[in-house]
């Protein structure tokens, strides 16, 4: 185990991602039987997806950078924390060097815990296992231990397996998919949440009846589009900066380029691990799933086209920006992961049946204590953001994305703080 | 001919990955000359037009007018995968078959 931990502090010391993670992917495919060829094109891929990353991450730093200084000195606005994207997390996530252990170590806890029964649960999801990683990775910065990491992990992939199968009978029923479920531990906090808020709109005469009619938000679905979105944003920040009208226009365009741009890159390095992926799920079905008993946990994806989320998603995003400016205290102004709400969405909807009004609210709120959690994880994400090779974009104290797991990994900083590890 | 296939997922970057990624396979084993576009759930509306099918990893409840519309799960479960595919292939040489006389 020694040598095992010492050859990945070397790796992740020495040879850096950029060498390590397309051998990493390579090594994983041929054990899942793919063809060498096929196999260092997936690895290849990741690695050129990372790099465009962060050529896109070195230009909005230059695209954000004066808007941010003309931000903190006109308007006292202090954005420290820069939204690259919950897609560039989880990219970043795959390039910690920790991947290399999380996923196969996943597999075979998954595997044995299935013959134990210890669950019905098979996790083929292999690109959402990035919430695992960023679990380990953010332990190891915080912790600088391997071992725990891989602890932390262990206990992050175990978690979505319970729930998993605590899920699937709402899954099947809601989404009419029967031997499937959801191992998607980030879903646990707003689905919690949102059964609460219920709860107590329950008992508010008047309120607890009023509905709102999906189809009028439907002018408002433009602005899930990242070419809009960006410009409108870009315009309106840099216009509140004061900066210069020439830079006005600059701004505008070069963040839709961004908002555009930022995501493909992380689309082609999931692209190389799609491949993968596929072989891995084919050789874990093989093992495991002829088992009538056994559910196969899907990408949350497979739930998102319901209207009323959809709907939610595009009304959502001008309250997302109006809390951010106005709540005290907050240091994230959401950008890049405007585009990627829906999946936070789901669960206020599930919990709201479908009401649209409640799950405005719900989701409002969770939006809210969203801002506070990232101000709060931040730092120990940026920590790993750096670890993994992903750049920081200059002018940024702080990188995050809007991932829904961010409750999450507070907590876990927190419990973390309890036995003194903290960011050094 | 060539035809346009609407792929959607959350956000047009992780599942329709994977599923484009099957069906390619599936295209190329009957000779499909297909192109693919991937989008976010909330982007479907602006890109139907351009598209003659949509393939989507959950079911779309939006009125898409009288275009098919599949529910990919299966290519990512491999439950009813068989089912999916005949109706997939079945679904596609229709509109090859509609492109033809409107050719003609």
């Amino acid at each position: 185990m020694d040598l095992l931990l010492n050859i990945v502090k070397y790796v992740s010391d020495e040879l850096g991602s950029l060498v390590v993670l397309p051998l990493f992917l390579i090594i994983i495919g041929m054990f899942f039987k793919m063809k060498f060829l096929k196999a260092l094109r997936s690895g290849l891929l990741v690695v050129i997806g990372l790099q465009g990353i962060n050529i896109m991450i070195g230009f909005m730093g230059m695209t954000m950078t004066p808007v941010i200084e003309g931000l903190t000195e006109y308007v006292g606005f202090s954005f420290q924390i820069t939204d690259v994207g919950f897609p560039t997390i989880g990219s970043a996530a795959w390039s910690t060097p920790i991947a290399a252990l999380v996923i196969p170590i996943c597999l075979i806890v998954n595997g044995l815990m299935l013959k134990l029964k210890l669950t019905k649960t098979l996790n083929i999801d292999i690109w959402n296992m990035f919430h695992f990683i960023l679990a380990g990775a953010i332990t190891y910065v915080l912790t600088n231990s391997i071992l725990i990491s891989l602890l932390v992990a262990i206990i992050f992939c175990i978690i979505a397996l319970k729930t998993a199968d605590w899920e699937a009978p709402f899954w099947q029923k809601q989404f009419n998919l029967p031997g499937t479920t959801v191992a998607c531990i980030p879903c646990i906090p707003n689905a919690f949440l949102a059964y609460g808020v219920n709860k107590v709109i329950d008992r508010i005469p008047k309120v607890r009846d009023i509905e709102l009619d999906a189809k009028r938000t439907r002018h408002f679905q433009f602005l899930s589009d990242p070419i809009f979105l960006g410009l409108i944003i870009g315009s309106i920040l840099a216009a509140v900066a004061r900066l210069p009208f020439a830079a006005i226009g600059k701004t505008a365009v070069s963040l839709a380029v961004v908002m555009m741009l930022l995501p493909r890159m992380a689309s082609l390095m999931i692209e190389g691990i799609t491949p993968i992926s596929q072989s891995a799920s084919k050789y874990m079905k093989e093992r495991y799933g002829s088992d009538n008993t056994i559910n196969i946990a899907l990408d949350p994806a497979c739930g998102v086209g319901d209207t009323t989320v959809v709907a939610i998603s595009a009304i959502a995003i001008p309250i997302y920006l109006l809390l951010a400016i106005s709540l005290p205290g907050n240091a994230w102004f959401p950008i890049v992961s405007l585009t990627g709400l829906c999946y936070n969405v789901v669960q206020s909807v599930e919990m709201s049946k479908g009401n649209m009004f409640r799950s405005l609210i719900c989701f409002t709120i969770y939006l809210a204590l969203h801002c506070y959690v990232i101000t709060y994880i931040a730092p120990a994400m940026t920590a790993a953001v750096n670890w993994s090779g992903v750049a920081i974009p200059e002018g940024a104290i702080y990188v995050a994305g809007g991932n829904p797991e961010n409750f999450l990994l507070a907590a876990l900083k927190f419990v973390l703080s309890i036995f003194g590890y903290s960011v050094h | 001919m060539k035809i346009n296939v609407l792929v959607s997922c959350g956000s047009g970057l992780v599942t329709s990955s994977l599923v484009e990624d099957s069906l390619k396979e599936i295209a190329i084993k009957e000779g499909f000359d297909l192109n693919f576009i991937k989008v976010g759930m909330t982007g479907i509306s602006s890109f139907i037009e351009e598209a003659d099918i949509l393939v989507s990893t959950s079911k779309y409840t939006e009125d898409i007018g009288d275009k098919p519309a599949l529910a990919a799960n299966s290519l990512l479960s491999g439950i009813g995968i068989d089912e999916f595919r005949v109706e997939f292939v079945n679904a596609i040489r229709e509109i090859e078959r509609k492109k033809e006389l409107e050719h003609h």
